[in-house]
């Protein structure tokens, strides 16, 4: 059950998506000079329908599901188990705002003095319990990876205060 | 004949050779270790290779393929966890010999099979990709157009138990393909005025982000106590003699041939092809009954198959330039990087490029062959590694690889978003192969059908009346259809029940 009304959200939300996007960003993202045959819109416009029709089709199968089998639809409704736990994902969210930071950070602190901090505390997020470990893993590992791509791929760094 | 020596030459360097034994020796590693796939070493792999020149990176990359595709069987063997879907049926006869002591003779078996495997896969990619890269060269706009579309009837096949969801994902990874230049008219898409996004999205932003931290993230919700444990490994110590692996000479070849054959089909993949020759070797057998209790048939015959599959994957890639698999989706990419264009024209305007990924292959056996032997106790011990700290440094070479392209963190922000579409996605059943193979044709597809109805004054007609795009345009709905069929039945024999987390798992 959990998963039909996952696919119901899913669909609908894909079908007001590609509302959105056929009617609001397609029109303000593409400029499309009169005149012209088979413009730059008209590629765009094609998956924008098909993405659309094929959410609705989502949607509407998942809805009649729910319908062939409302009993059962009715007693989880009430016991609340088509809800979905969001708390779940709460490492997720913080591993990808920490990412965010880090990135922002990268740019302004350099690689080396930005990435070590990162990884300590990334190894302590996905369960590795030992901060004096974690520090030597990252003290030993992002120094060699920036040694590997500065100088054998010639890759340049943003340059932090203490230039690496 | 002067140009295949040439182009051999050109492999006898020390860089070549070390590219071959590194892309080798990352693809056993990245295939051995549960989470890590080969398409994920293949995209970590691919910012490295932009630096290196063509034949450097050619070699890198057939190597790591080749590398992960045994890779998966190591930890099949010894933790019992196929460490890649093509290596899930050795885990059937390959952990059972472990566990009767004869790890050490599963696991040089395996190699074997898969040396020979690599070898018939090659033989079939030589024999089948020039005639028809002939038959391609009569193609126009609207024939390739029908290629696309043959080519994404193929979502079908990798879309799992939903196609709907697979042409979802399909369309998503088209509409990305449109960011940037419209590339008949040049006017701007999606850009937001960003001029990162001028050039559309770069490739590796989604190669990595769809395949590595969306693998990444999915693995956090495994807990950090799952991520902390340190799997159990049995030990290797004994060995394989020649005659125990000349045994197994016909049962490695026929399944080395049924390997590449499903390869070349666009879609079916190595998973498909070793429970199809694992069967098979089973029926051919004169002691079936002994399939799944730990014998060396049972490693041979999957193990050849899947690594037969490198070879046949490449046939479709190489002559029509349509990627069969995610991996050859992302070599798709590195080779475009490189400025060589699969397609039928390639064997016309760079059959040296062709060349070099036939030697290439080819010579990557071999490397698989040495780094395999002298690695085995190496690869052994580095399955035992911890999630938990794999995982944090496989992110921060994610970052690295795509920062490295354009020197832009824009590009790794990018990935970081994809990376969490890609989560987001697979959450909630949308297939993510079918995204980026849509993505890497997506380009090609437009330009091919909107140049083929502007040739016939907006008329679909022009598909029907030509021959060859006829053709390819209803084999497109037919291979669809049948693919949707065995989806179905898949799905019917497929039970679903509810784990301990409360969350629905598939048998």
């Amino acid at each position: 059950m959990k998963k039909i009304y996952s696919d119901l959200r899913s669909g609908i939300l894909l079908f007001v998506i590609s509302l959105l996007m056929y009617f609001v960003l397609i029109p303000a993202q593409i400029s499309v000079k009169a005149g012209k045959n088979l413009a730059a819109d008209f590629f765009p416009k094609l998956m924008v329908i098909v993405f659309g029709l094929c959410g609705l089709l989502l949607a509407a199968t998942s809805a009649y599901d729910l319908y062939r089998h409302r009993e059962q639809a009715t007693k989880e409704r009430a016991e609340g188990a088509w809800k979905t736990d969001y708390k779940v994902f709460l490492p997720h969210v913080i591993f990808l705002v920490s990412a965010i930071v880090y990135l922002v950070l990268l740019q302004h602190l350099g690689f080396v003095l930005s990435s070590i901090p990162f990884l300590i505390f990334l190894l302590w997020h996905f369960g590795s319990p030992s901060w004096g470990k974690n520090l030597v893993i990252a003290v030993v590992y992002v120094p060699i990876v920036y040694l590997i791509f500065s100088y054998g791929f010639r890759i340049r760094f943003p340059m932090g205060p203490l230039g690496f | 004949m002067s140009l295949i020596l040439e182009t051999l030459a050109g492999f006898f360097s020390i860089q070549v050779v070390f590219a071959l034994l590194v892309g080798v020796a990352v693809g056993i590693i990245g295939g051995g270790l549960p989470g890590i796939s080969p398409s994920m070493t293949i995209a970590l792999l691919l910012p490295i290779s932009l630096y290196l020149p063509t034949t450097v990176a050619i070699a890198l990359m057939m190597g790591a393929y080749q590398g992960a595709m045994f890779g998966g069987s190591v930890s099949a063997i010894l933790i019992n966890t196929p460490g890649t879907a093509s290596a899930a049926a050795t885990t059937l006869d390959g952990y059972k010999m472990a566990l009767n002591g004869q790890a050490g003779k599963a696991l040089l078996m395996a190699l074997y099979a898969s040396c020979t495997g690599g070898i018939i896969g090659t033989v079939i990619l030589l024999a089948m990709a020039k005639p028809l890269s002939a038959v391609t060269l009569k193609f126009g706009p609207p024939e390739y157009f029908g290629l696309m579309l043959l080519s994404l009837a193929l979502i079908a096949g990798i879309s799992g138990r939903s196609l709907l969801k697979g042409v979802i994902s399909a369309s998503i990874g088209l509409l990305f393909a449109t960011v940037g230049m419209d590339p008949i008219y040049g006017s701007k898409r999606f850009t937001f005025g960003n001029i990162n996004l001028g050039d559309g999205i770069q490739t590796l932003s989604i190669f990595i982000g769809l395949f590595a931290l969306a693998e990444v993230l999915s693995q956090l919700s495994k807990g950090k106590t799952e991520l902390y444990q340190k799997p159990n490994t049995l030990t290797v110590n004994d060995k394989l003699s020649f005659a125990e692996y000349w045994s197994q000479k016909y049962n490695m070849v026929i399944s080395g041939v049924m390997g590449a054959l499903i390869g070349v089909l666009p879609g079916i993949g190595g998973s498909t092809a070793c429970f199809v020759a694992y069967a098979e070797a089973q029926r051919r057998s004169k002691y079936p009954e002994k399939f799944g209790t730990g014998i060396i048939d049972g490693v041979a015959a999957p193990e050849a198959a899947n690594n037969a599959v490198c070879g046949g994957a490449l046939v479709p890639m190489l002559t029509l330039g349509i990627p069969g698999d995610v991996v050859t989706a992302i070599l798709v990419g590195a080779l475009i990087a490189h400025g060589i264009k699969p397609g039928p024209l390639l064997f016309i305007d760079d059959i040296g490029s062709v060349y070099k990924v036939y030697i290439a292959l080819m010579l990557s056996v071999v490397a698989l062959l040495i780094i395999g032997r002298l690695g085995i106790p190496v690869f052994s011990k580095i399955v035992k590694l911890r999630k938990a700290v794999l995982l944090p440094l496989i992110f921060i070479i994610c970052v690295v690889g795509t920062y490295s392209t354009r020197a832009n963190v824009f590009d790794t922000m990018m990935m970081v978003g994809f990376g969490a579409l890609g989560f987001i996605l697979n959450k909630n059943g949308f297939p993510i192969p079918p995204m980026v193979i849509a993505f890497v044709i997506g380009s090609q597809l437009e330009t091919s059908l909107r140049q083929s109805l502007l040739l016939s004054n907006n008329s679909p007609v022009i598909f029907f009346t030509r021959p060859l795009s006829c053709v390819l345009i209803i084999g497109a709905v037919v291979f669809a259809a049948f693919m949707v069929r065995r989806n179905r039945k898949m799905a019917m024999k497929e039970v679903v029940v509810i784990n301990d987390a409360g969350e629905e798992e598939v048998l």
